[in-house]
């Protein structure tokens, strides 16, 4: 056991702990309501809300997985980037509107956006289930990065003693959100922000002096890994690949609801936009923590004997820890996986409170007790928060990490569907609730299906158009028959709902004759 | 608390930077290879 890196991090986890419990007090409002607890009073300013979004965005999990795919698959890890790249014009363009109709008419979820753009309720539910299945395995897989650095530290790994310091890490964070609600996260999202830019800024001068260079860095990746396999003939093969992954993943991120959340929770549209131009400083340190997946393979992390275990029960997630144990000393090992642990919490509590405003808001309120009260709404929304987190972590303690994997790809295929009635809807008044509800399950049934037919292991499925293969994601061909039958369905009810009034003016006009 | 504000919709200089992400991305082609490497960073990777 790494005792030194353990106490660090111990140590860190305490201060954000007692930092979680204490933002109860920060920018005092009253917490028996649901607006104060689940969004912060919407007040926070432009630098809160860079923290907070960036913690939000940036997970534990990404600051594992990314590198990790760089390590074992190479190249195709790094649609990182472009993603990262595009959602910034989407968030500047798009959601400062949003913003305004959810302040204008206190709203708190997209659901309820929905529900007050169109005026289903059915419509509305699935949003909001949709928001709640999609966001679950993503709240789990958050462990699976705590997970690994704590078994990275030689924490007992087999029996009770491995999923311990998980259970004590989710009781911490589920003592905090239920009295600080959103508070806790935007305040820790502060410390775990500082601690990952000092974390990458010191490896990123350390590693390439270490190594002899970045030429160095890649020339130990194999060619063939360095760049995306060209296409061969009749297909677009990578190119389509790669680029639809990308623009599926950054049309779908802020649909998320921790996303939203983040999102509604400034104090103006301004906040919003300043925003969508400062928070691309997180993908640059994205970017360099990509390139630590190639700095492990050039350190041969992977042939160690002492980093064997590791390996063996975490697969290529295990790259950064190994590198991080093999480069630095216990002390600031302590500290950089306390940046990936906390890392983990901040993303875990915002989806949770976030799962919990839907519960409370568009299930029991809409469903359940209509009349509720302010002070009802909150105390649902606060016991919703601490059941989503038990059942987040009952799934990653039962349910193998593979299978975690396949749940949050479906998740991300199921989130996209909302694209239509949630942003569309903000700029489209031909969309009729009814057709964008049937746009959304032929979506979903479709994008199900062809993860299906993958056995549920990729997210890339291949559509023959003119005899000619172009391998896309999911996501994005069921988000194209959504929109397909979204569109065709309103635009019939248009027409057939005119024809119909103008029958009835002739009517009446004939009547009055 | 703010109120809303009804914002001007953005310019044409604005909307052009704004696209030009999804422009220089989506189209893997033109960066999908290793010169002209910077500082022994492989252009897909810098770019």
């Amino acid at each position: 056991m790494n005792s030194t890196a353990l106490a660090v991090f111990t140590a860190l986890f305490l201060i954000v702990t007692v930092l979680g419990f204490a933002a109860a007090r920060w920018r005092r409002g009253d917490l028996s309501r649901l607006h104060e607890w689940g969004l912060g009073g919407r007040r926070f300013g432009t630098v809160v809300t860079w923290f907070l979004l960036g913690g939000d965005l940036y997970t534990a999990y990404t600051f594992i997985a990314v590198p990790a795919l760089m390590y074992g698959a190479g190249a195709v890890g790094f649609f990182a980037m472009p993603y990262t790249a595009m959602i910034y014009p989407i968030l500047y363009l798009v959601f400062p509107r949003l913003w305004a109709v959810a302040k204008e008419h206190g709203y708190v979820t997209a659901s309820d956006v929905v529900r007050g753009q169109f005026g289903n309720r059915w419509l509305a539910l699935a949003v909001a289930v949709t928001s709640l299945v999609a966001t679950m395995p993503y709240i789990a897989l958050q462990l699976v990065g705590l997970q690994v650095v704590i078994g990275a530290m030689g924490v007992e790994s087999s029996g009770l003693a491995k999923d311990l310091p998980l259970i004590i890490a989710f009781a911490i964070l589920a003592g905090f959100t239920y009295t600080s609600g959103l508070r806790a996260p935007a305040m820790i999202a502060v410390v775990k922000d500082l601690l990952i830019y000092v974390v990458v800024i010191v490896a990123a001068v350390i590693l390439p002096i270490k190594l002899g260079g970045l030429s160095q860095i890649f020339a130990a990746v194999p060619a063939a890994k360095l760049t995306l396999a060209a296409p061969g003939p009749g297909t677009l093969g990578s190119y389509s690949s790669y680029a639809t992954l990308a623009l599926g993943s950054a049309l779908a991120l802020f649909l998320y609801p921790h996303s939203l959340t983040g999102i509604l929770s400034s104090s103006s549209q301004q906040v919003i936009r300043r925003n969508a131009a400062l928070l691309p400083a997180y993908s640059v340190a994205l970017g360099i923590l990509a390139l630590f997946g190639y700095m492990a393979l050039a350190l041969h992390v992977g042939d160690r004997p002492e980093f064997a275990d590791g390996f063996a029960r975490y697969g290529s997630n295990f790259a950064v820890p190994a590198l991080i144990l093999d480069v630095f000393p216990s002390w600031f090992v302590g500290v950089a996986f306390a940046a990936i642990g906390i890392g983990a919490l901040v993303p875990a509590a915002v989806m949770s409170v976030a799962c919990a405003n839907i519960v409370s808001r568009n299930i029991f309120r809409e469903f359940v007790n209509p009349s509720a009260t302010d002070a009802q709404e909150a105390r649902v929304a606060k016991l919703a928060s601490l059941l989503v987190k038990a059942g987040a972590l009952v799934f990653i303690i039962l349910v193998p990490v593979p299978y975690a994997l396949q749940f949050q790809l479906l998740g991300g295929l199921w989130m996209i569907q909302v694209l239509p009635s949630v942003l569309l809807g903000l700029y489209l008044r031909m969309l009729n609730g009814w057709a964008l509800l049937i746009g959304w399950a032929a979506g979903t049934a479709l994008g199900t299906w062809m993860a299906w037919t993958l056995e549920f292991k990729a997210a890339i499925y291949t559509v023959s158009i003119f005899g000619f293969g172009v391998p896309g994601y999911i996501a994005l061909y069921a988000l194209a028959a959504n929109l397909v039958v979204s569109f065709l369905l309103s635009a019939m009810w248009r027409h057939f709902t005119a024809r119909s009034a103008t029958g009835q003016f002739a009517l009446r006009a004939e009547a009055q004759s | 608390m703010s109120t809303p504000v009804k914002s001007p919709p953005p310019t044409w200089w604005t909307m052009a930077l704004l696209l030009l992400p999804f422009l220089a991305l989506i189209p893997v082609p033109i960066y999908n290879r290793v010169t002209p490497a910077v500082f022994g960073v492989p252009f897909f990777y810098w770019y």
